[in-house]
């Protein structure tokens, strides 16, 4: 801690905390609460998605991974909404399942927002989407899921039989998937391992970002064709889908807060450096 | 001996055979070997789920003798946890997990504190960013401009502001940044392979516990 | 073909590397070779013994990987190795030991880190001093971590193991309380916020070979060895294929993807 008599060099290094996080809270509330508009650049990662998901043809098969959990909710769904928006526009029929704890109540509460545009496009439930419910063992359901999916579930989230279901009785195995997509804040890079690189099926990640410089290896060399960067992805895909929700209410947030963090880490090399070169 | 034999050898042996078998169903065409790795999968969720259950007995088991000994004030939270934890157990057993009774005590108590913890990240980092990332030698200079690029790239607003950003952001990311962490795979992969082998092949046994004597 | 479709050459690649290091750990041995110095490791005697010093506690955390799933088993059995190594020292020096149990991965691994914590105890005739709910507490939230930081204020925090977003969160509580900091994961993600945060780091697979380290039995060196000799045929693929797909030829990719 900075005492008086110290130097305003050293003080701009110990800029309490206390400070920093009120003025962090500010740099998210405001612009809440008075939205500004700003603008949002897509990038070339969620357009690879978008195009991919423009290739989708009425009764291609899509996986969605239902595995985000609360605490990144606020961009997992939106952006699951805008690409199975997309789907639906595509008339590709969806099969979400979940290998996170918190993927069932995450899927109903998704569903809520999501249930009028499945009841616009006449989307019925067994017939054109279907919710199979959680699965334990993570990389090991995911590689039972991809050989045959009955090893893996028998019945759905609401108790009925795989082969009751008419959607399910044409899904079997990696075969009849078009493309799966994960929501995940856990491991992308075992659904690469179990769907991409063991049966090439086309896979995309919607990631936080500080996972996404982790996983732009894979979207380089072609084993993630889609890549949505967190919140600015959701919301790069709700502006491609030209239905802005959540996400973009969110991006003014997110300019806010990174050039804050900038500011505080130029304050901090800036005092850093001057205590240097005065020799204290 | 009889004991060692339980406590090594079996499980050596165990992970030999189902190691060589995921291995080969990985790599050999064999339907015999597929339908065993499946089998095998099948019981790696059945083993998952029942680990959560065996968890849950730990956590109670431990959870009442903190309240026993009622020492300082975790026994509180003990009690705490065992409230929330039949809470959930109860309701999602007796009224199943897509119940709205079910979905109303997640929806209220677990959504809100684990959105609020979540974030809670931020303020951590805010405070490392601040503390740490100060320009002490050359390689921590360029650990600093980097995240600063990174930082304002990832600003929508900058962004669209300055163009040059998002050129710059994209070389730091698909090129310098993808490099090192395929260096960094590569090199994960190769340890994840040789650790592989030395517990197939029963060099590594730390997991097993210690041998007599040592 | 016997060999799945795409796989040939990556079978024929494993088969080398395990025959590699079969020469080398039943053949060459591994007594001739020596691990370069790793800070991070020799650090955790040199925080123990500060822990000794101010009377202070040691706290070391294996993440939440547990060892059930694939992916993240590795790390955390690279992190009960360290464990081990650290209850040794602990028990050796007098220093308490703290290690806590996170999540769902350390329900899967409570049983394995008591074991081997009281081995250790044991091993140097201190099995008094284990207590298992102190030693091992279970702590199912980040928070609950954070309030053992404060609580505690330990002199070292060692967290070798698979890690999510928590790493930052705790590495920023233990290092506000000037605990010295020694972090090690596989999880790409989180390698920066040890990196920036800790004061010695184990950074990918670097965490693979501790227990050849600590325990400098030779077949596990010769182990390192062979896999070092591999990182040297990569790179040289890696030079190779550049240069190739430089000159417009796509032959080594085509090759390796046989």
């Amino acid at each position: 801690m900075a005492g008086k008599q110290d130097s305003i060099w050293i003080k701009l290094q110990h800029i309490p905390r206390e400070i920093l996080y009120i003025l962090i809270i500010l740099s998210m509330i405001v612009p809440l609460l008075r939205p500004m508009g700003l603008p949002i650049t897509i990038s070339p990662q969620t357009e690879s998605l978008f195009d991919s998901l423009n290739t989708l043809e009425p009764g291609d098969v899509m996986l969605e991974f239902i595995d985000w959990s609360a605490g990144s909710m606020s961009f997992h769904e939106p952006g699951c909404i805008a690409v199975s928006f997309q789907a639906v526009k595509q008339g590709a029929k969806l099969v979400f399942l979940s290998s996170a704890t918190e993927g069932p109540l995450m899927y109903e509460l998704m569903l809520e927002k999501f249930q009028p545009v499945f009841d616009e496009a006449g989307y019925v439930y067994g017939e054109d989407y279907v919710y199979l419910g959680y699965v334990a063992g993570q990389e090991t359901a995911l590689a039972a899921i991809a050989s045959d999916i009955r090893t893996a579930f028998s019945i759905d989230y609401y108790g009925t039989p795989l082969d009751e279901i008419p959607l399910m009785q044409t899904v079997h195995n990696y075969a009849d998937y078009s493309m799966i997509i994960s929501y995940t804040m856990g491991s992308p890079e075992s659904f690469v391992r179990q769907f991409n690189t063991q049966y090439n099926v086309i896979t995309h990640i919607h990631c936080g970002e500080m996972m996404t410089p982790t996983i732009l290896p894979f979207w380089a060399s072609g084993q993630i064709t889609g890549l949505l960067n967190g919140g600015v992805g959701a919301a790069e895909m709700e502006v491609l889908n030209k239905r802005p929700g959540d996400a973009v209410k969110l991006t003014d947030v997110y300019s806010f807060s990174n050039i804050l963090v900038f500011i505080f880490l130029l304050i901090g090399n800036v005092g850093f450096i001057m205590q240097r070169r005065m020799g204290k | 001996m009889s004991i060692k034999i339980i406590r090594k050898t079996v499980p050596l042996v165990i992970t030999f055979l189902v190691g060589l078998l995921m291995i080969g169903q990985w790599f050999l065409n064999v339907p015999s070997l597929d339908e065993l790795a499946t089998f095998l999968q099948q019981w790696g969720i059945l083993i998952a789920a029942f680990a959560m259950g065996l968890g849950s007995v730990n956590i109670i088991i431990r959870s009442v003798h903190r309240i026993q000994k009622r020492e300082g004030t975790d026994w509180l939270y003990a009690i705490w946890l065992l409230i929330v934890f039949f809470l959930f157990a109860i309701t999602g057993i007796g009224f199943g997990p897509a119940s709205s009774q079910y979905k109303y005590i997640f929806n209220t108590i677990l959504q809100p504190l684990s959105a609020t913890m979540y974030p809670a990240t931020l303020f951590f980092l805010v405070s490392a960013i601040y503390r740490t990332f100060k320009i002490r030698t050359v390689e921590g200079g360029l650990f600093v401009i980097v995240s600063a690029i990174i930082l304002l790239a990832n600003a929508p607003i900058m962004s669209a502001s300055l163009p040059f950003l998002v050129t710059l952001k994209s070389w730091i990311m698909d090129v310098e940044l993808t490099a090192a962490y395929r260096a960094i795979l590569l090199g994960i992969g190769l340890g994840a392979i040789m650790l592989g082998f030395r517990i197939i092949f029963g060099l590594e046994t730390t997991h097993l516990g210690r041998e007599e004597g040592t | 073909m016997i060999i799945a479709s795409g796989k040939l050459i990556d079978f024929i690649a494993l088969i080398l590397i395990w025959a590699v290091a079969a020469v080398f750990v039943w053949i060459v041995g591994g007594e001739r070779f020596a691990i370069r110095r790793m800070p991070a490791i020799d650090a955790i005697e040199e925080a123990v013994g500060r822990a000794v010093e101010t009377e202070k506690a040691v706290v070391m955390n294996i993440g939440g990987g547990g060892l059930l799933r694939g992916e993240y088993a590795p790390a955390t059995m690279a992190g009960l190795t360290v464990l081990g190594y650290v209850s040794d020292l602990t028990a050796k020096l007098g220093a308490d030991l703290i290690a806590p149990m996170y999540s769902d991965g350390g329900v899967e691994t409570i049983a394995v880190a008591t074991e081997i914590i009281r081995d250790a105890y044991m091993a140097e005739g201190e099995v008094e001093r284990f207590k298992s709910e102190e030693m091992l507490p279970f702590l199912p939230v980040q928070a609950s971590v954070m309030a053992l930081a404060d609580r505690v204020r330990p002199a070292a925090n060692i967290m070798v193991g698979y890690y999510w977003h928590e790493s930052c969160i705790w590495a920023e509580a233990f290092g506000r309380v000037g605990a010295i900091q020694v972090g090690g994961t596989t999880n790409l993600y989180q390698i920066p916020f040890f990196a920036g945060a800790c004061d010695y780091v184990l950074i990918g697979e670097e965490v693979y070979p501790v227990s050849a380290y600590i325990s400098k039995d030779p077949k596990l060196i010769a182990t390192i060895v062979g896999q070092d000799a591999f990182k040297w045929v990569a790179a040289g693929l890696i030079i190779l294929g550049s240069l190739l797909a430089s000159f417009g030829s796509q032959w080594l990719t085509q090759f390796l993807s046989i």
